[in-house]
């Protein structure tokens, strides 16, 4: 940290929060609120004379509240930068009557009561997130009754009580008595692996850090006695596995099986837990003198909404940040130029935080040195002229790569190249047909329609699938020889979010039987959440068709991943059973509702054109009358 | 706010009970073919059923 906040080329922001980000890839510009310190870091020499005063005395949340801090206070001892900071909220204030005493006895006259929140605004071609994660609040398993017991305590605070910096200089007691405890459990897994109650993944590190617990409390004190109540234990990794044989040699107890009772005696402050040994079948009691809690990690909740929305982020099931691509794009986000390092992305130890930071810094060195960047050939472009400002293109781009309109000002929406992926989500989306996508314009899609359509109808089911995963899919279901019906026929789209509600009733209209939309499964889409939309619309079709007295089983929609090969053999197995189902008066019927209802939403639209045109040329027309006039 | 309602499959027919959330879109499944064309029944789907099982 302190070679970070020497180094001449890196400029450290502490206290900060990131504000807004603008712009694409190469050009991002971001505003960073930067918080009033109230001590002028560049001055301060952590003297520590305004701490003696300070009258205030608060939990240290450094210390996880084991120990006390002043309201003017150094973070933690190797902080950086190096200078005290003031925090508001637990200060009495500068009045002299209230307190000031800092302010008074700081001689170098750094601490400044007035001094207000920053705004400063940088240009950065890559942002790299490594905003990390917190710990899981164990209160809600109250069986282990870590809110009730003095002698129950978490493995965070475990860490503060053996670390030398910590609130006892590394001596390990129990927080009841400051005695020592002799006999120490760690129950495992509190809050991971617990669908109903914490998280539902691994934490990943929790095991490895009782094992090094378990191996240090034999060391330091060769009296105590470890005992460890797991479900398995995962000790993956270089080296792990032997420390964890070698804290079984050194005698360390390992219990297979979680505590369903822990109660504290009130008088000794021992901890006595019941557990079933699943190994033995036998329910096993266990006297201890204190039980830590090995917590697990869950994403960050403050704050972590507002940075996804500023840089389009998405999220997996679990709530941690989604990957470009979870295999081969493992530090990238899906919008180009931003990268992820540590635990913001997957809870991880700090070999595999080094790694990822070392990756992310490499990957975003590697564009920044480069230049410039290749865009994608398929990128959205808007034909202003019949824009009616509605602003869902902006809405729904995944990537914030269209600026919003304003109707007052004229503005219409920009399409940023740079940034766009390609999705065509904004194409099908916009509800005045302004948007076109460059190489994949919507009439080679009617005309693919058309060409399935041209011979034998009834026999085809006319299938869209996306580029990344379906169409993936099915290549995977040719290359493992799967057999699967030559009556659906594929038309690939970059996402199913492309597929605009007027290719599937031009479908119906031309004569399909049978209709398939078909995309990413919801955690894979490719372009972040264009899938969303894709369902969206589905459902809305659903309905207009269940309106025209159409069968809504005559457009099917699945999300078919591209290791699904087994998947889109299947799907489309049943698929041409269904087709077997759907008759030529069926499809002549429909071809009439639809043709009927398109023509009249068409007129309806066509009135509305000339309406809305009348209106303006009045307008003109007044205008030009009134100048007369005048 | 989520609620308990009735889905059901476009593909098999299945009718199943999901905890709905309208201002959520998320991948649903038929628990039974594993088909993702699932969707809320409502009273118009209901009639619009009966009312072709009855033509059919």
């Amino acid at each position: 940290m302190m070679d970070v906040g020497r180094h001449p080329r890196v400029e450290l922001l502490t206290n900060s929060d990131v504000d807004e980000v603008s712009g694409f890839v190469g050009n991002f510009r971001v505003r960073i609120r930067k918080r009033a310190r109230y001590v002028n870091e560049s001055e301060c020499t952590a003297c520590a004379e305004c701490e003696k005063v300070c009258p205030v005395s608060v939990p240290d949340e450094y210390q996880q509240g084991l120990s006390s801090r002043k309201a003017i206070y150094l973070p933690f001892p190797q902080a950086v930068p190096s200078a005290y900071v003031l925090n508001m909220d637990d200060c009495l204030g500068a009045d002299p009557i209230a307190c000031g005493k800092c302010v008074e006895v700081c001689e170098k006259k750094c601490i400044n009561m007035d001094a207000e929140d920053e705004f400063l605004d940088v240009e950065v071609g890559t942002i790299i997130v490594a905003t990390g994660l917190e710990v899981y609040d164990p209160r809600e398993q109250d069986e282990y009754g870590y809110a009730r017991f003095q002698n129950v305590i978490t493995s965070m605070e475990f860490e503060r009580l053996i670390c030398a910096g910590g609130p006892t200089e590394g001596h390990l007691v129990r927080p009841g008595d400051r005695k020592r405890p002799k006999r120490i459990g760690f129950v495992q897994c509190v809050g991971s692996r617990a669908p109903a109650r914490g998280a539902p993944y691994c934490s990943n590190i929790c095991c490895m850090n009782t094992v090094k617990d378990t191996l240090l409390i034999s060391e330091h004190y060769p009296d105590s006695e470890s005992f460890v109540f797991y479900t398995d234990i995962r000790a993956f990794g270089k080296g792990f596995e032997d420390l964890y044989r070698r804290s079984r040699e050194v005698g360390v107890h390992y219990v297979r099986g979680l505590p369903g009772h822990v109660v504290e005696n009130p008088e000794s402050g021992q901890i006595r837990v019941d557990v079933e040994n699943t190994l033995t079948g036998e329910l096993e009691h266990y006297d201890l003198d204190m039980l830590v809690l090995s917590i697990g990690m869950v994403p960050r909740t403050n704050g972590s909404s507002k940075l996804k929305e500023l840089l389009a982020l998405s999220a997996t099931s679990d709530g941690f940040v989604m990957e470009a691509h979870p295999k081969l794009k493992p530090v990238d986000a899906p919008t180009r130029g931003v990268y992820f390092a540590g635990c913001v992305e997957s809870p991880k130890d700090v070999k595999d935080s080094v790694t990822q930071a070392s990756a992310a810094a490499a990957r975003a060195g590697a564009l920044l040195s480069a230049g410039k960047v290749q865009i994608e050939a398929i990128t959205a472009q808007i034909h202003t002229e019949e824009c009616n400002f509605c602003g869902r293109c902006a809405r729904v781009c995944p990537y914030g790569a269209i600026t919003a309109p304003n109707k007052k000002e004229k503005k219409y929406p920009m399409v940023i190249q740079a940034a766009c992926a390609g999705c065509g989500t904004c194409s099908a989306e916009c509800p005045a047909d302004t948007i076109t996508m460059k190489h994949f314009s919507d009439d080679q899609y009617i005309h693919q329609v058309d060409a399935i359509l041209a011979e034998k109808p009834m026999e085809k089911v006319v299938a869209f699938a996306c580029n990344w995963c379906s169409y993936a899919g099915g290549d995977m279901a040719g290359t493992s020889r799967l057999q699967y019906p030559a009556s659906v026929r594929l038309i690939r789209t970059m996402c199913s979010g492309r597929v605009d509600e007027e290719f599937i009733w031009h479908a119906f209209e031309t004569g399909a039987p049978l209709v398939l939309l078909s995309g990413c499964h919801f955690a894979d889409c490719h372009y972040i959440n264009a899938v969303t939309w894709t369902q969206q619309r589905v459902e809305k079709i659903w309905n207009q068709m269940e309106k025209l007295g159409i069968r809504p089983e005559r457009l099917q929609l699945e999300w078919i991943s591209a290791a699904e090969g087994q998947k889109f053999a299947k799907v489309m197995r049943e698929l041409d059973a269904m087709l077997k189902e759907v008759t030529e008066e069926e499809v002549e019927e429909t071809k009439k509702i639809v043709a009927e209802w398109q023509r009249e939403k068409r007129e309806k639209e066509a009135k509305k054109k000339a309406k809305a045109a009348s209106n303006k040329e009045e307008a003109l027309a007044g205008a030009g009358s009134a100048g007369k006039e005048a | 706010m989520a609620e308990q309602v009735m889905f059901y499959c476009l593909r098999c027919g299945h009718r199943f009970p999901v905890l709905h959330d309208s201002r959520e879109v998320k991948e649903r499944t038929c628990p039974k073919c594993l088909s993702n064309s699932v969707r809320k029944e409502t009273p118009a789907a209901i009639e619009a059923r009966e009312k072709r099982g009855r033509a059919g």
